[in-house]
């Protein structure tokens, strides 16, 4: 008490309006700061709980790229055909890169192969790219492989 | 402990005749002068984080990572706030006391962490569905960058909110109408210009102009709209700085001049640098300039202070 009155007369040169509230800043702590106070260390508290939980349960295990045509939503327009493609990482750590090759054999011999890139692709994260070919993929043979990806 | 009160008091009211009427406009009682603490130090947060909310290397970071070293960053911010709270200009209260000092950090931290979620959260980063570990790494590496920007919002704002409170008042008062106008209409611009110009030519905008869909859109406009309204409201309001009559003397035109004015410079700032061009569709134009919307306007807020 007496050292910050201390502080607050000789250490500084202020208004006297600023003095005015190093007098009033040596008072017991007002409800207002309690609460925002509380609420910080609460939401501090939550989010070492949160990385907590997270470092527990997850977390170490390599990515695991998986990749899903989804032909139900296979939209065409004009000359086209776009084949939604569900790409999912089941591992823990995030997976950079992630190259998606798409393969599509017509019956009459043809054959067409589609690629796309996600940038990132965080652990248990599921995104979604589009193939585009130039004939129904519904009508030919489909192959969706995960071409590659860069682990962290 | 009373005697020194008393002898501030009575000193305040014969030294300061113009303190009154300032007291009087500011929230009074101790919820108000917290909440503006807390108001001045998310704007503090803003201004400095802003650039680094608007580097998609941040969000990857965040992403790739691991948890324990961006605490372990979260930790060192909370340590320079808390340095910064007790050095004499930093920090966003006006005591420096060792418990507000620790408040200040615990605060700072928190300030980030909640201005973190909601600037991802409307930038359309972190989505509901999302992985739990990278949307912690995208919060926590953002916070820190918030947390010392409030821990700096003292020497940003000065103590009492308004900068150089007493020179201004002169002449402030001297002010015409028009002349007020034109110095606010400068300093918003340039304030603007400031952050917008340094954020317009990166990939950033585009990148989550493609991603802004109508509820997110909305919600942009809502934060720089708080944004500024907290920062304007911070940077003078109420302490008597701005006694001027003009149409930029009220805190809601005002802020939404600021605003308006914020998204002319993205624009602006985005034609120069050509990523937009007459012909582009107007949906991509519009989600454009309201991403560059938000730095502008923070910048715009923050360059009244100059004034």
């Amino acid at each position: 008490m007496t050292t910050r009155e201390a502080d607050g007369e000789a250490g500084r040169s202020r208004s006297t309006d600023e003095s005015e509230q190093e007098a009033t800043g040596q008072r017991q702590r007002t409800a207002a700061e309690r609460f925002t106070l509380a609420i910080s260390i609460i939401l501090i508290l939550g989010l070492i709980a949160l990385v907590t939980y997270v470092s527990i349960t997850g977390g170490g295990e390599p990515p695991i790229v998986e990749a899903r045509p989804l032909p139900d939503e296979i939209r065409h327009e004009g000359e086209s055909y776009f084949l939604p493609v569900a790409v999912t990482n089941r591992g823990g750590q995030t997976a950079a890169e992630v190259t998606i090759q798409a393969e599509l054999a017509g019956s009459d011999g043809s054959a067409e192969t589609s690629e796309f890139t996600l940038d990132f692709l965080a652990g248990g994260e599921t995104r979604e790219g589009t193939a585009v070919f130039a004939s129904d993929p519904a009508a030919g043979e489909l192959t969706v492989d995960v071409a590659s990806f860069q682990a962290s | 402990m009373t005697m020194v009160l008393d002898r501030t008091r009575s000193e305040t009211d014969s030294t300061c005749p113009g303190l009154e009427r300032r007291q009087r406009e500011r929230p009074k009682g101790s919820w108000g002068r917290e909440l503006q603490d807390i108001l001045r130090a998310i704007s503090g947060g803003f201004i400095f984080a802003t650039p680094l909310l608007y580097t998609m290397e941040m969000w990857w970071i965040g992403t790739t990572a691991e948890l324990w070293k961006l605490m372990l960053f979260l930790a060192v911010a909370a340590l320079i706030s808390l340095a910064l709270a007790r050095s004499r200009s930093g920090g966003f209260k006006e005591e420096t006391s060792r418990f507000a000092t620790l408040e200040q950090a615990a605060d700072g931290v928190a300030i980030g962490l909640v201005g973190a979620v909601v600037v991802l959260t409307v930038l359309n980063r972190i989505q509901l569905g999302d992985p739990l570990d990278s949307v912690l790494g995208k919060v926590i590496v953002q916070a820190v960058p918030i947390c010392i920007g409030s821990a700096v919002a003292n020497a940003i704002f000065g103590r009492h909110g308004g900068r150089t409170l007493d020179g201004d008042q002169e002449t402030g008062e001297a002010q015409s109408a028009r002349e007020a106008f034109t110095a606010d209409f400068g300093a918003t611009t340039i304030g603007a210009i400031f952050l917008a110009f340094s954020i317009a030519p990166t990939d950033e905008v585009p990148m989550l102009a493609a991603e802004l869909d109508y509820g997110h859109a909305l919600a942009l406009i809502a934060l720089s709209l708080a944004l500024t309204y907290v920062i304007v409201f911070v940077s003078g309001f109420g302490t008597g700085q701005h006694e001027q009559q003009g149409p930029f003397q009220s805190p809601v035109t005002e802020t939404v001049l600021a605003y308006l004015l914020s998204l002319l410079v993205a624009l602006a700032a985005l034609l120069l640098f050509d990523r937009i061009e007459w012909g582009d569709s107007l949906g991509e134009i519009v989600a454009m300039v309201l991403v560059l919307g938000l730095p502008a306007a923070v910048g715009g807020a923050a360059g009244r202070l100059v004034v």
